[in-house]
């Protein structure tokens, strides 16, 4: 194994110590306490060696409380761990709830004469902006209360807690440019799947008042399949290269995201030049698909804005990452 | 009986000398630690770091990053004060050691 492999647990370690480091120089600290481990292996990178020099060092978040001067903190480093968590779990909880509490009202309103889609878009949006500020908001002032109120003696016995570790609890710590798993893995299920249904349901149609719509436009049937191939094919290709290589890398990001353009751009050409979707010019959608293709407009330009964003970050931690471990 | 705690009071007094006296020629902190540790003084980066960084504040000490090996370090090195306090320090820990030594010897215990 090379050296850089060896080191993932080391990278995962100090990627904790960073997060919990709540004071300037976090860059300088990390790359000395990088030094410090490098040193302290002496080039002996085997998998017990790494484990025992980390083991000595103890848990990375009493580390990093150890780094932080005795100045006084709205979230001290006894609870930012914890704090981050909380943030983490509250978050998630209160998007899930957000999500459901959405579908059920547009399944309501969307009946309605007074449904207006741009202004359920807008409200939407604002309303996921207000309730991330309201969460993070919360927590941080109920974890404020905590540190305030926190006693010498409780924090001395949080200490102790923090010094019971476990080098095991890395494991579920994932490294900046660690490509998950169980996207991947759901994206391979997913591809085929929505191409199966895709082919399977390519004759469905519906009948509005005595007359028969087709789902999908028939007269480019073949376009669609042999178009939506190539771009699935070439999804499924890179996401199960991205599933043995394991962890970002240039080429792969950038592979990733020529493999998630292509599927935007054809799926746009599909859409728009070639009107793949034939429900929408049903008599009851005519009406709406200028909106309906504006907001499908609106939203491809978007997507591609994230798509570009989030591969941006990807090179990033690939680049800084590169930096660190050399 | 545990002592570590009278050991780290009586080392505490003597922290400051010992990272003024290596810092000459600019130094990154664990080049720092390296020094003091090979030169018998033990010391972790964790307990070195604040203390860099409040003497930093208190103008004792200056910082310039520097890119080596691609990666940047913080170099500290003394400021103009920093040298007048390290000399003066120096002088006061010498009487106190004489002064000290004279005690222990008066003392006859040992």
């Amino acid at each position: 194994m090379n050296k850089e492999n060896n080191l993932i647990l080391v990278e995962k370690y100090l990627l904790v110590v960073r997060r919990n480091l709540l004071i300037k120089d976090k860059d300088d600290i990390i790359n000395n306490l990088y030094d410090e481990i490098l040193y302290t292996l002496n080039d002996d990178y085997s998998d017990e060696h790494v484990k025992e020099v980390l083991e000595t060092l103890g848990n990375p978040s009493l580390l990093a409380m150890k780094y932080q001067s005795t100045d006084k903190y709205l979230i001290g480093p006894q609870l930012y761990d914890l704090y981050l968590y909380a943030n983490k779990i509250s978050l998630q909880i209160s998007s899930i709830i957000f999500v459901i509490f959405t579908i059920v009202i547009s399944a309501l309103d969307v009946y309605k004469d007074t449904f207006v889609l741009s202004a359920f878009i807008s409200s939407t949006i604002v309303g996921y902006i207000w309730l991330f500020g309201q969460v993070i908001l919360w927590v941080t002032i109920i974890f404020a209360i905590c540190q305030k109120t926190l006693t010498a003696d409780q924090t001395q016995e949080y200490i102790q807690q923090l010094a019971k570790w476990d080098i095991t609890r890395l494991n579920t710590v994932e490294p900046e440019n660690q490509i998950k798993k169980a996207d991947l893995i759901g994206s391979l299920i997913l591809i085929p799947i929505m191409f199966l249904l895709l082919f399977n349901f390519r004759h469905y149609n519906f009948t509005i008042n005595n007359e028969s719509y087709y789902v999908l436009n028939q007269s480019i049937l073949p376009q669609i399949f042999i178009l939506f191939g190539i771009s699935n094919l070439f999804s499924f290709g890179v996401q199960v290269l991205l599933l043995i290589k394991g962890r970002w890398n240039t080429s792969l990001v950038v592979l990733d995201l020529c493999s998630q353009l292509l599927g935007i751009a054809i799926s746009y050409y599909l859409i728009f030049s070639l009107k793949m979707f034939a429900f929408l010019q049903t008599p009851l959608l005519s009406q709406f698909s200028d909106t309906i293709y504006q907001w499908i407009t609106i939203g491809t330009i978007i997507i591609v804005f994230i798509t570009i964003l989030i591969s941006l970050y990807r090179l990033f931690t690939v680049f800084d990452k590169k930096s660190k471990m050399k | 009986m545990d002592n570590n705690h009278y050991f780290t009071e009586l080392k505490r007094g003597s922290i400051i000398i010992a990272v003024l006296s290596q810092l000459n020629a600019p130094k990154y902190g664990y080049e720092l630690v390296r020094a003091l540790n090979d030169a018998g003084y033990n010391i972790e980066q964790n307990t070195l770091y604040p203390l860099l960084r409040r003497l930093e504040k208190q103008n004792v000490l200056q910082s310039t990053i520097k890119v080596y090996e691609s990666r940047e370090r913080k170099y500290y090195s003394l400021t103009a004060n920093g040298r007048e306090l390290y000399a003066e320090l120096v002088k006061v820990w010498s009487e106190t050691n004489l002064i000290l030594n004279h005690l222990i010897e008066l003392g006859g215990i040992l």
